[in-house]
């Protein structure tokens, strides 16, 4: 009970000196808050334009002119048909964004309801033909929504029929739509919330453990009746308060900004969703605080600390990308048993809507297990004379 | 009272200090004289219990700094010098406060202590300030009313006036006077002869972890001029190993 009255005073002055800190106030709650936001409209908005970019013309070839879907195409103001002799050299130097391979035989495979082969070619380098492709991909999902919908009785009704004029914009809600903003937002969200977990703690764990070292407070602090595990208890505490805090204000500026967000790129996230991972950010931090701690108990100076801490985060980063490509629907217990990667796979399923309980508290248990080691061995080492006094 | 038994202390194969051992009354001051790394606050550390002897022990005021530490910390205040070890982004009486609380005092107790330590120190016009912008003196004066918040019997000063002014030092000086008269045990530690001559009872000279010489200090002012003294303390740490 003495313990933990001793690690409360001295969660409660640490608390004090970071709240009276502008440099804490401003990195690790402000930045937090104003980043995430301020990375998914930039994302956002270069996403659309390079998309309304694409949307005003989008120069293609296609092998074979004398179908329904060349009249289709043609009939687009988006798209130009143009004659290229070399598709392949036309595709390297940009002057066709697609290139458009089809079955000779492809309007009486259509008026025989018969599927047909239809290939689109894209210069995969090439950020204006990926682009390109989205849009060609659109206006062939219309184009097999009005054969599939319409019955043509001969080949020439099918050719003089189908050259009609699309509003994508307007199609039906059966087209499917290519989301790219998602898959970026997939990806930066998690990043953004495990580097703001990880050093939203970072600081104030240095400055509480390796800058008391430095400042000469430790010493003063040690001559006291505080236990050691009370002084690491209360650092702890600090620590992870500050991690907490940092992570939910990057929860609450991606909240903030999904709900100003007009953007239809954006993913809608459920109340629910949102207190799961309002909880997974909690705990991260804890795992992040605990183990900065450990980092900063161990060094000599703030210096020396940041120096450690600084690797730690980059690498907490890099499990991110790794999951860049990772199907939310197939996570497996591997993956939610492994340091960072699983804390990143459960934020990526509770973005995706689909979060798993068992797959959550998987997690949660894990990130309590990493707490607890941590907090052993910070208390063991904050206990050994040559950790404390570097002797 | 502080006893200080055959304390040896080992920082992997380096000996810090050698079989140390002496005695300090209620009262009476011991200045502990020795070149930087001589084992003078590698002592105090021990004797304040934030270090284990790798071998011996001290008592204090009859608690063992081994098997009682933390009762040896209720009764030991520490105060150093060229570090005051304050917080900058709390106020002085936020720091007192702390170090009381920590100590186990109340509200009430640690409210009635700190105000009792401001007007005694003299600094209530800026005890509501936030530290960082104080001079080194006002510093040391917060300094030294946090070392004494939990009133304890025995003061360890390690080298309370390194880095200070005249006034700044005489403050503390004085304030180890003032202990004294208040019947305390005190250790200071310093690698000035000037201070130690001036305000010790008795001189522990160390030298490599090993005591080279004990004595009297008021004995041997009156044995011996000013410059004899300062040849024999000169000599006695140029060549401690000789003595030893």
């Amino acid at each position: 009970m003495k313990m933990f009255r001793q690690a409360l005073i001295i969660f409660l002055k640490e608390l004090k000196c970071i709240v009276r800190d502008k440099k804490t106030f401003i990195f690790g709650l402000l930045l937090p808050l104003m980043l995430v936001p301020s990375m998914l409209f930039i994302v956002d908005f270069s996403t659309k334009n390079m998309q309304g970019q694409v949307m005003e013309n989008v120069n293609v070839a296609m092998d074979n002119k004398d179908n329904s879907l060349y009249n289709f195409l043609n009939a687009q103001d988006v798209i130009t048909i143009i004659d290229v002799d070399d598709f392949q050299k036309a595709l390297d130097s940009g002057t066709i964004s697609a290139y458009i391979k089809v079955s000779k035989d492809i309007d009486e495979r259509v008026i025989k309801k018969e599927n047909f082969d239809l290939e689109v070619k894209y210069n995969e380098s090439s950020i204006n033909s990926v682009m390109a492709l989205t849009t060609v991909s659109q206006y062939e999902n219309a184009y097999r929504y009005l054969i599939a919908n319409y019955d043509f009785k001969t080949v020439d009704n099918l050719r003089e029929s189908i050259a009609i004029k699309i509003d994508l914009s307007q199609a039906e809600e059966g087209l499917p739509k290519i989301d790219t903003s998602s898959l970026y937002f997939s990806m930066l969200v998690p990043m953004m919330l495990i580097l703001y977990c990880c050093m939203g703690s970072a600081g104030t764990a240095a400055d509480v453990s390796a800058g008391e070292k430095e400042r000469g407070t430790l010493e003063p602090l040690l001559s006291t009746g505080a236990s050691r595990s009370s002084i690491v208890i209360g650092k702890l505490l600090a620590t992870t308060s500050m991690g907490v805090v940092s992570g939910l204000f990057t929860v609450l500026g991606l909240w903030g900004y999904l709900l100003i967000s007009s953007s239809s790129n954006m993913p809608n996230i459920s109340a629910f969703d949102m207190i799961s991972l309002i909880l997974v950010t909690v705990f991260i931090s804890m795992f992040f605080a605990s183990l900065n701690l450990m980092i900063g108990v161990y060094s000599k100076s703030y210096k020396e600390a940041q120096t450690y801490l600084m690797p730690v985060s980059i690498m907490c980063s890099v499990p991110t990308f790794f999951t860049y490509a990772l199907d939310v629907s197939h996570i497996g217990i591997l993956e939610l048993c492994v340091p960072v990667l699983n804390m990143i796979c459960i934020v990526k399923e509770i973005l995706s809507g689909a979060v798993n309980l068992i797959h959550l508290g998987i997690v949660i248990l894990w990130l309590l297990f990493y707490v607890c080691v941590s907090l052993f061995v910070t208390l063991r080492m904050f206990k050994k004379e040559s950790v404390v006094f570097r002797i | 009272m502080i006893s200080v038994i055959n304390i040896s202390k080992r920082f992997g194969k380096t000996d810090a200090l050698t079989d140390v051992s002496f005695d300090v009354n209620n009262g009476e001051i011991v200045g502990l004289l020795g070149e930087n790394g001589a084992g003078k606050s590698t002592l105090l550390r021990i004797i304040s219990t934030m270090l284990s002897p790798t071998s011996g022990t001290a008592i204090v005021n009859g608690y063992n700094v081994i098997e009682n530490p933390k009762d040896v910390r209720k009764n030991v205040g520490i105060l150093f010098g060229s570090e005051v070890g304050l917080y900058e982004r709390l106020t002085a009486r936020e720091n007192i406060e702390y170090f009381a609380r920590l100590n186990g005092m109340n509200k009430k107790q640690c409210d009635d202590r700190v105000n009792y330590l401001i007007e005694r120190f003299s600094f209530a016009d800026y005890a509501d300030k936030q530290v960082g912008s104080f001079s080194k003196g006002m510093k040391q004066k917060i300094a030294i009313a946090r070392s004494i918040v939990h009133d304890p019997s025995v003061m360890l000063f390690d080298e309370p006036d390194s880095g200070l002014d005249f006034r700044a030092a005489r403050t503390v000086f004085d304030f180890m006077e003032a202990c004294k008269k208040e019947g305390k045990s005190i250790i200071f530690s310093s690698h000035s002869m000037e201070s130690i001559k001036n305000y010790s009872d008795r001189m522990v000279v160390i030298h490599k972890g090993h005591i080279v010489k004990c004595f009297d200090v008021k004995s041997y002012r009156e044995q011996y001029t000013e410059r004899e003294i300062n040849d024999i303390l000169f000599n006695l740490v140029c060549d401690g190993d000789e003595n030893v």
